[in-house]
């Protein structure tokens, strides 16, 4: 594009709006009260653990600094204040210091690299685009069944791009179609199938979004493991009856019968060397991802293999691999970071106990979580909520005798399904912003498939997991 | 008067010349003999009471070359031109072609000579040059002729014929006279001719038949007394008609006796070929001053055609914008009724449309301001939009309500209690059908002030009829920047009055007329930053006749020199096929008036500063 | 923070034209209107006071006072300004000038009336789509008045999840 001017710097400007500096405030100020008063039944690892909690807690909430800010405070606060660094030592470190910096390289971010790679290669070669041109090109005389080819297609696509990736893409693609509609209506509910089918799409594999990372990395934290087709396998029944239902929704709230689409997609499959080349690491890599199973090499080895190959074949370059959202691995390393500090200062058990929790029936219990978790996901960024929640969650589940596995899905789960109002992820937040789709509408059609995707993970899916062999 | 003789050259030829010349001529001129044209520098010019050099007699050297010589000879001051004679010994001349064209050279002498013979030319020489250089009263006479062929030449016609009539009756006897009245053939064109008449008196006419059937008179004065001449040099018909002109006595030869007469006497040829030589001489002058007139005339007729198509085309051109006037008269008559018509359904759609709107007060309003054209500048509408975007919460709707020219934040309320679409598209609706109100105003007041115009262009006199009162010519002139006001937006427009300005007779609504064109015409003349300046006061002039005297002046780019004279004339022009009033209708218009009104409209302009001065006789005056 | 379009036209009916045009981005991006160059800069001063930014300007070839041009030429020039997407918006289009301005003033493009709805539309979505990159700043606030595929390829590369 146009390179003639630089950016402008006092564009940069600080920007603290009353929020931010509340939020800094009441972070500093929750920061200081269980350093200076004592916090019964917890010892002093664990009060230090507590007062960096409040202030993630406080910052993921007000977003008053970027949360990959917060996420690097995490750490640097962990080991200023748990390791055997600590600027007050510690009779008995929380962890090494290099154990705390590990988050940022943790094999979940590893798997996410390779992911996000994989995911830029597609942009790089057109091949999401080409394979939305071929996918929705057949379609073009039935609105309904091209809407049905959309979600489809971005949900799969969201499982190995990021929400964000996936919902720009099919924006590009579409927005020009859906700018020659004359049916606002319609272009409204094409509209929302996008965020809706990514974010839902986001919840199939580890590497689809950040809190399927978090979650994979805090039960991995725990001894336990998820492998990715065991995480595919427990979600993608969730994802089509979610998907399903959203359809008949879209079809039946706003896209009408007899519509056709003015879709001329462009279809040119690259067919260079190097996009061959591309076409085959990713497709290696997917293939690894799946048959873990069989041959036992982890999915974040799979994952940087594909990150040696495109590397090491100049198909994808430094400019390439310094462009990767690196924002985004930070915010995972530094909710893996929260997760692992908490359980090493023994935080989570204090948490825990602060409820009765035998007084709760488990189902209920489940339900409950999986409810919150949805609140907060609806309000706060997903990957936040997955930072904040999934540390106690399976904590909880730990002391009541749960499985972590299944709470850990669930409450990954549950936090992708935050989709109410614009600000909720990604995806929405572009769909609203494109001027075609109303608050109203993503208030909505979230609601409508949160309530449902609560319900079924609350009473349905932990018995279906069971059922199909994902836990045991 | 002695005349100046200069012998140039030598050696014997020249010594030879000097000798004859000064022997012979030695009384009447002064010889001077020079060796060499170098020589002639240091000759101080003719003696004293001497003519310039009449005459150089030349006789160059073996290697001088002639036209060298003589243009050094005519170089000299006392011999601007001279005669020359050329003496030589040389067989061939190869050096004299620059002193003949400049006709210097009288004559070549060849050695040797008849001895005499170059004494004679001399003076017949010198005689010449005194006759082109004539010095007091006495004109010489040339040396007479000896030869009879000269001698003949030289005789007058008549006698000249008496005197072939003389050899011809010693030939053949007393020849009979023949009387003929006038206007008898005596040779017809194209019949053979195989007589010669001798027209002893009377006239003769010679005439052709011409191309177009009739017959051409060449002239009289060229016919020779000889008829039948040419017709005998190739035995053709005759190539003229020869009719008497007066009453003549002829005499009439046969070929035979002509024969006869020519074989016996040898005067009867020598001067037969003189007079036949004469006759053909001068008809072959009269035939090259015939040519030169004809051409003189044809290229005069060639011009005098052109004028006539210059003359024909403006003329077509004349009527055309005569018609095209006519038809514009015509047609802004006809106009007349369906632009009262546009005018009035205008009116009444602005009555009838807010009683409609009745209910709603709110659109009544905004119709009402869209019809009144006037627009919000931009900063208003900025401030008017914040005020509305404060209400209603949205920008588009504010930029709309304020396009529609709602701006009252009350009436913004009430309009966006009830469905916002449907009342925001009441009120554009509104706006709009007051804007086109608007523009239909306008239109048909543009259309109705240009029929106006042209009906005024048509009919200037029209005004006439009206009755001419005592007018405040102060009070037409406010009444002008009134109307005007919206043109006047940009100009800043000054008003003079002496207080002792005259009132004037005549029709106030035209002399508002003749102020408005003036005036825009200075508005459309100037920028933006123009000033406009009138002042009006009282002039006597030489007769001591009072004037009412109006001056427009504008500081605009001025008229140029060579507009200035047409400025006032009305006048309408195509081009592309486009009727365009363009050069001043308006100001064609002002004139009219001024000039009905007994006034008097002038114009002085330079870039920067254009002043029209409008002169109105005083009232007191007409009285 | 909006981005605002300033449009600079002394012909009010040309103005209103250019502003009903440009009503589709009106919800998303601030746009003002102005007379002079005089009056831009009030609204510029305002845009800045607002915490807005300015991004845009259609001017005017032709206005009393200091032309489009300068103006124009002027913004881009300025380093306070030189981010600011330049479209000169031009009547009589007097190829000469209209030249010199694109070419040597730097301006980003130049609009002949009558304007094409569809072109301006583009124009103005495709320049400020530009002034967000160059601006480094976040396109998701702005994606109703941008490029639709080129925003969509900022926000990929730009904007990741949170």
């Amino acid at each position: 594009m146009i390179s003639r001017r630089p950016g402008r710097a006092s564009l940069e400007r600080l920007e603290l709006t009353r929020l931010n500096a509340i939020g800094l405030l009441v972070a500093f100020a929750l920061f200081w009260v269980p350093l200076l008063v004592d916090v019964p039944n917890l010892d002093t690892t664990g009060e230090r653990m507590l007062s960096i909690f409040l202030v993630a807690l406080v910052l993921f909430v007000t977003e008053a600094i970027p949360l990959f800010a917060t996420a690097a405070l995490i750490i640097l606060l962990q080991v200023l204040m748990l390791s055997e660094q600590a600027l007050v030592p510690l009779a008995e470190p929380a962890g090494t210091a290099r154990s705390f910096y590990a988050a940022l390289a943790d094999p979940v971010v590893i798997l996410f690299l390779g992911g996000f790679l994989i995911a830029d290669g597609a942009a790089k070669y057109r091949l999401d685009r080409n394979l939305a041109s071929l996918v929705l090109t057949p379609f073009k005389h039935n609105a309904r069944t091209a809407l049905l080819a959309l979600m489809l297609l971005t949900a799969v696509l969201g499982q190995f791009m990021s929400n964000t990736a996936t919902a720009a893409t099919m924006f590009a693609v579409m927005l020009p179609v859906l700018h020659s509609l004359p049916d606002l209506r319609a272009r409204a509910g094409f509209a929302l199938s996008i965020p809706l089918a990514s974010n839902i799409g986001g919840l199939g594999t580890p590497v689809a979004s950040p809190p399927n990372a978090i979650a994979v990395a805090a039960v991995a934290g725990r001894g336990e493991s998820i492998s990715f087709v065991s995480w595919m396998l427990a979600m993608w029944p969730l994802i089509i009856v979610l998907l399903a239902i959203g359809w008949l929704y879209l079809v039946v709230r706003y896209v009408p019968k007899g519509l056709a689409l003015d879709l001329n997609i462009e279809r040119d499959f690259d067919t260079r060397l190097s996009a061959r080349v591309y076409y085959l690491a990713s497709g290696l890599t997917i293939l690894l991802w799946f048959t873990e199973p069989f041959h036992g090499i982890p999915s974040a080895a799979s994952a940087f293999v594909a990150v040696v190959i495109l590397l090491g074949s100049k198909v994808m370059t430094g400019d390439d691999l310094r462009a990767l959202q690196w924002p985004v691995l930070w915010l995972v390393a530094g909710g893996i970071a929260l997760g692992g500090g908490v359980v090493a200062s023994g935080l989570d058990e204090w948490l825990v106990g602060l409820v009765d929790w035998a007084a709760v029936p488990g189902v209920l219990l489940l339900l409950a979580l999986a409810t919150i978790t949805w609140v907060l996901g609806n309000l706060l960024s997903n990957t936040a909520t997955a930072n904040l929640i999934i540390p106690i969650g399976l904590a909880l589940a730990v002391s009541i005798g749960q499985d972590i596995v299944v709470v850990g899905l669930l409450l990954a789960a549950a936090s992708s399904m935050g989709m109410m109002l614009p600000v909720s992820t990604p995806p929405n937040a572009i769909a609203y912003a494109t001027g075609t789709v109303k608050t109203s509408d993503l208030a909505i059609m979230g609601g409508l498939i949160g309530f449902i995707g609560v319900l079924l993970l609350g009473l349905v899916l932990p018995h279906l997991w069971v059922l199909l062999g994902v836990v045991g | 008067m002695i005349s100046t003789v200069l012998v140039i050259g030598e050696g014997p030829l020249a010594r030879a010349a000097m000798r004859e010349i000064s022997d012979d001529i030695g009384e009447e001129a002064i010889v001077h003999a020079f060796k060499r044209t170098p020589d002639l520098a240091a000759w101080p010019g003719p003696a004293a009471g001497a003519t310039h050099v009449a005459l150089v007699v030349l006789v160059p050297g073996e290697e001088e070359v002639v036209d060298d010589l003589i243009e050094s000879v005519i170089a000299h001051p006392s011999s601007p031109d001279p005669r020359i004679l050329l003496v030589t010994d040389r067989p061939h001349l190869d050096d004299i072609s620059r002193a003949l064209d400049r006709r210097d050279v009288a004559g070549v002498v060849a050695t040797p000579w008849t001895p005499g013979s170059l004494a004679r030319y001399t003076r017949a020489e010198v005689a010449r040059w005194l006759r082109l250089h004539p010095v007091g009263e006495t004109v010489p006479e040339l040396p007479p002729v000896g030869s009879d062929l000269l001698r003949h030449l030289r005789l007058p016609v008549a006698e000249a014929t008496r005197e072939l009539l003389e050899a011809l009756e010693e030939a053949l006897g007393p020849r009979p006279r023949i009387h003929l009245p006038e206007g008898v053939r005596i040779s017809r064109e194209d019949l053979d001719m195989d007589q010669l008449f001798i027209v002893v008196s009377g006239r003769v006419s010679l005439a052709v038949r011409s191309s177009t059937g009739g017959s051409l008179t060449l002239n009289h004065t060229s016919t020779g007394p000889i008829i039948g001449l040419l017709a005998l040099t190739d035995r053709r018909g005759s190539m003229v008609t020869a009719r008497t002109t007066t009453p003549c006595e002829i005499v009439q030869l046969t070929v035979e006796q002509l024969d006869k007469a020519l074989a016996s006497n040898p005067r009867v040829g020598a001067i037969l070929a003189t007079l036949a030589f004469r006759a053909l001489s001068a008809r072959l002058r009269r035939a090259q001053s015939d040519r030169v007139a004809k051409t003189e005339l044809n290229r005069k007729l060639q011009q005098t055609l052109n004028e006539l198509r210059q003359a024909r085309a403006d003329l077509v051109a004349q009527a055309r914008m005569a018609t095209l006037g006519e038809i514009a008269a015509g047609i802004a008559h006809e106009l007349n009724n369906p632009v009262a018509a546009l005018t009035r359904t205008a009116e009444h759609l602005a009555e009838d449309l807010p009683r409609l709107l009745g209910s709603d007060p709110v659109a009544a309003d905004v119709l009402q301001q869209a019809r009144s054209g006037r627009q919000l500048d931009a900063r208003d509408e900025r401030a008017a939009r914040r005020a509305v975007d404060a209400v209603v919460k949205d920008p588009v709707l504010a930029r709309r309500l304020v396009a529609a020219g709602v701006t009252d934040p009350l009436q913004v309320r009430r309009l966006v209690r009830g469905k916002k679409d449907d009342a925001l598209q009441h009120v554009e609706l509104a706006a709009g059908v007051g804007a086109a109100l608007h523009s239909l105003e306008i239109a048909a007041s543009h259309i109705a002030s240009l029929v106006e115009g042209l009906r005024r262009h048509a009919r200037p006199d029209s005004s006439e009829e009206t009755e001419h009162q005592p007018i405040d010519v102060l009070e037409t002139v406010r009444a002008a920047l009134l109307l005007l006001g919206h043109r006047l937006q940009d100009v800043r427009v000054g008003v003079d009055a002496a207080p002792d300005v005259p009132a004037v007779l005549g029709a106030s609504a035209d002399l508002v007329q003749v102020w408005t064109n003036l005036v825009t015409n200075a508005v459309d003349a100037m920028s933006d930053a123009g000033e406009l300046r009138i002042t009006l006061d009282r002039v006597t002039d030489e007769r001591r006749v009072g004037w009412a005297r109006v001056r427009v002046e504008d500081n605009g780019p001025g008229v140029p020199a060579e507009l200035q004279e047409h400025v006032f004339e009305p006048r309408f022009t195509t081009k592309h096929g486009v009727v365009r009033f363009g050069l001043g209708l308006g100001l064609g218009i002002a004139h009219t008036i001024v000039h009905n009104h007994h006034g008097t409209i002038g114009l002085e302009s330079r870039p920067g500063r254009t002043v029209f001065e409008v002169r109105l006789p005083a009232a007191e005056e007409e009285r | 923070m909006k981005l605002t379009i300033l449009v600079l036209e002394d012909e009010p009916d040309v103005r209103a034209a250019l502003e009903r045009d440009l009503e589709p981005l009106a919800r998303t991006v601030r746009i003002e209107p102005a007379q002079d160059v005089d009056d831009a800069r009030e609204v510029m001063a305002q845009v800045e006071a607002d915490g807005d930014v300015l991004a845009l300007v259609l001017a005017d070839h032709r206005m009393p006072g200091t032309t489009g041009v300068d103006f124009l030429c002027e913004l881009v020039a300025d380093p306070e300004t030189e981010h600011v997407a330049t479209v000169l918006v031009t009547g009589q289009a007097d190829q000469q000038d209209t030249i010199k301005a694109v070419n040597l003033g730097g301006l980003d493009y130049y609009i002949a009336k009558p304007w094409d709805v569809a072109e301006l539309d583009a124009v103005v979505r495709r320049l400020l789509t530009d002034v967000v990159e160059r601006l480094g700043i976040s396109p998701v606030k702005h994606l109703a008045a941008l490029d639709p595929v080129r925003s969509m390829d900022l926000v990929r590369h730009g904007w990741g999840d949170r």
